[in-house]
């Protein structure tokens, strides 16, 4: 067995793609079907692409729009994690982001720009009608799916790789990460945390089991800017409509699956460190959090506090 | 996207299978959908013509189509050496099953209207989907089948699978399990559906004429709007003028050339041509109901075949071809749960080059 790693820019970030496999043609079969995938999924759900399927939909809003199925599968696993979540994941929050200034890719500034629905609202996750082939939002609403796109996907890249028999692999889709199995040396990947304000120093690390491990670390330290004087960073709270008031640096969740561990840990940036502690017990495997209270920085782990320096 | 034709085999006397292999990026495709094929012809890029894959979406990108070679586009492509370099653009279309949606199907195809067929019925038989179908294959004669053996193939290995080719131009019958000569009627479209046409969807492809004829019988029946997936076939008539245009602008009102016509514009707006499509789609639906045609069958033979083996209706299970994550976290996962070390914070561990989680 040898080990296969390619990496590439997509999605706004960095993507790694590493397994192991018995022959290079077979690594490299599997390396072009995982690129096509991403790119796939990136043309049809980027809203920063006009052409996207996400962004057509979305000018269309207050029409019932035909679906790819696809789409509609994404969009069925985004409003059950919003429901589920009781809306602290919501895909409606894309005029918000925009209002907030948050309008153009972090990487991809060719694209043209895509169109601008800051006028539009916030709208609970319930507003999303679906059919069997169709969809409809309301008019003044737009969805984004940047709140659970990496999480989905690895998921997908997973099942594409397991069903083509290579089940020691692990992806990472700018920090989003899922894991199986093991290494060429045998030995079960170690998956580090990194440091909220020194990303390249990794603070702590999780070693997942052979079966499937989803680890997703959200946090307001990476994408941020200002807008009209006001800082902004990306995650939304869906009930004031403004970046979320939170003490929390970064939240890693573990999870069996990429969507969920993405969602929840953003919820549990939004929600607050008083919050989070007890937040989604049972759906989590575990969560640490750094929290910046301006005197120290605290790791909780396992239901455990810890204090670091 | 550059493409080679690797292959051409004929089918039947006016049907061909042509191959073609990526040259070097190749698209991806979904089951049922179309492509766009351009190429050089003395050494002019002809126009666009649209035909429906017929494999399996694969990973090494080939394509597969069944062609009927009637117009002066197909001769062409009929003519053209192997190893040429062909132009292929797509996928589109939405001709496409949902397997948790379309848990039944019954498919109506007439002649060169078989080919999405083809690739829907290979997806769902290499998934081992437990979706009952039956198709009701529409031909002059067997000699027109095309795909005849590939169906029959598809049916040993997927008992979920009923395949019926309905003869309208022959009295012969040399295999009383899958022939029956006449014209498709409503009783027999009933047969397939057993008689459920609220819960059972349509696939139906073909002429124009063919196409209304089928959507007339399932809208009267009752079928729901939502339950009827049309892909209507227009082939240009061969003028004497030599126009190329001539055949373009005879095109103008098929599906097909709408999604050829998306190839001129700009790559931005092929997304919202495409939906425009399914839109006309709809309105052509409602069309052709209003302008209804009932199918006579003046040469109906006995259907008993039919109604003895047709696949008994499994609806409890569907296995879904898109891999769809479990949402619906409200217990523990049931997978085996990993076995986990407690981290190290101070100085962690690195023995192999495994990943960083960090903001994404």
């Amino acid at each position: 067995m040898q080990l296969f790693q390619e990496s590439a820019v997509a999605l706004g970030s960095e993507v790694q793609l590493t397994f192991t496999a018995n022959r290079e043609e077979q690594a490299q079969k599997l390396f072009k079907r995982l690129w096509q995938i991403i790119t796939d999924f990136d043309e049809r759900f980027s809203r920063f692409r006009i052409e996207s399927e996400l962004t057509q939909f979305n000018v269309h809003a207050g029409q019932w729009v035909p679906i790819s199925p696809a789409f509609r599968a994404i969009l069925a696993a985004a409003q059950s994690l919003a429901q589920a979540t009781d809306d602290a994941y919501n895909p409606f929050v894309l005029p918000a982001l925009q209002q907030a200034g948050y309008q153009r890719s972090f990487v991809n500034h060719h694209l043209p720009d895509a169109p601008n629905f800051a006028h539009r609202k916030v709208v609970p996750s319930s507003a999303l009608e679906l059919k069997a082939k169709e969809a409809r939002i309301p008019k003044e609403a737009a969805l984004d799916l940047g709140g659970c796109g990496k999480g989905y996907l690895l998921d997908i890249l997973a099942d594409y790789l397991e069903d083509a028999g290579a089940t020691n692999y692990w992806l990472s889709l700018g920090g989003d990460i899922i894991t199986r199995g093991k290494d060429e040396k045998n030995q079960l990947w170690g998956i580090g945390i990194a440091d909220a304000r020194r990303p390249e120093k990794v603070i702590a690390e999780v070693r997942a089991g052979d079966a499937r491990t989803a680890i997703a670390t959200s946090g307001i330290t990476k994408r941020k800017g200002e807008h009209d004087g006001k800082p902004w960073h990306h995650l939304i709270d869906s009930k004031t409509g403004k970046p979320a008031r939170t003490d929390i640096l970064t939240a890693t969740v573990v999870a069996g699956q990429g969507i969920v561990a993405d969602v929840y840990a953003s919820c549990l940036v939004r929600l607050g460190s008083a919050k989070a502690q007890s937040y989604g017990e049972g759906i989590i495997k575990d969560s640490l959090l750094q929290i910046d209270n301006l005197t120290d920085v605290t790791l909780q782990l396992q239901g455990q506090r810890i204090q670091l320096l | 996207m550059k493409y080679i034709l690797t292959n051409r085999e004929q089918l039947t006397q006016d049907t061909i299978r042509v191959t073609l292999h990526p040259a070097e990026e190749h698209l991806s495709f979904r089951a049922g959908q179309y492509v766009s094929l351009r190429f050089k012809r003395r050494g002019r890029m002809t126009p666009a013509r649209c035909f429906s894959v017929t494999c399996y979406p694969n990973q090494e990108g080939i394509v597969e189509l069944g062609i009927k070679v009637e117009g002066k586009f197909t001769r062409a492509l009929n003519n053209l050496p192997l190893n040429s370099e062909i132009d292929v653009d797509g996928p589109f279309g939405e001709f496409m099953l949902d397997p948790q949606f379309d848990a039944s199907s019954v498919m109506l195809a007439a002649g060169i209207g078989i080919t999405p067929m083809m690739s829907l019925l290979r997806t769902a038989t290499a998934h081992k989907l437990n979706n009952p179908f039956v198709l009701l294959y529409s031909v002059k004669s067997m000699q027109d089948a095309a795909y005849a053996p590939e169906l029959l193939e598809l049916e040993a290995r997927n008992s979920n699978l009923r395949v019926i080719f309905v003869m309208s131009r022959t009295t012969e019958i040399t295999d009383a399990k899958h022939q029956m000569t006449g014209h498709v009627t409503a009783e027999l479209i009933g047969r397939a559906a057993r008689n459920d046409f609220a819960n059972t969807s349509f696939f139906v492809c073909g002429p124009v004429n063919y196409l209304n004829g089928m959507v007339a019988i399932l809208r009267q029946a009752g079928t729901p709007e939502v339950r009827i997936n049309t892909e209507a076939f227009v082939q240009a008539r061969s003028t004497k003028s030599s126009s190329w245009f001539s055949a373009i602008r005879q095109q103008l009102t098929s599906s097909y050339a709408i999604g050829a016509a998306s190839l001129v514009a700009l790559a931005g707006v092929i997304g919202v041509l495409d939906m425009r499509a399914n839109q006309a789609k709809a309105a052509a639906k409602a069309a052709a109901a209003q302008a209804a045609e009932t199918v006579t069958n003046p040469e109906e033979t006995t259907d008993d075949a039919i109604t003895e083996t047709v696949p008994t209706t499994d609806t409890t299970t569907t296995t879904q071809t898109t891999p769809t994550p479990d949402t619906t976290p409200t217990t523990t996962p049931t997978t085996t749960t990993p076995t986990q070390t407690q981290p190290t914070f101070t100085t962690p561990s690195r023995s192999n080059n495994g990943p960083i989680s960090s903001v994404s």
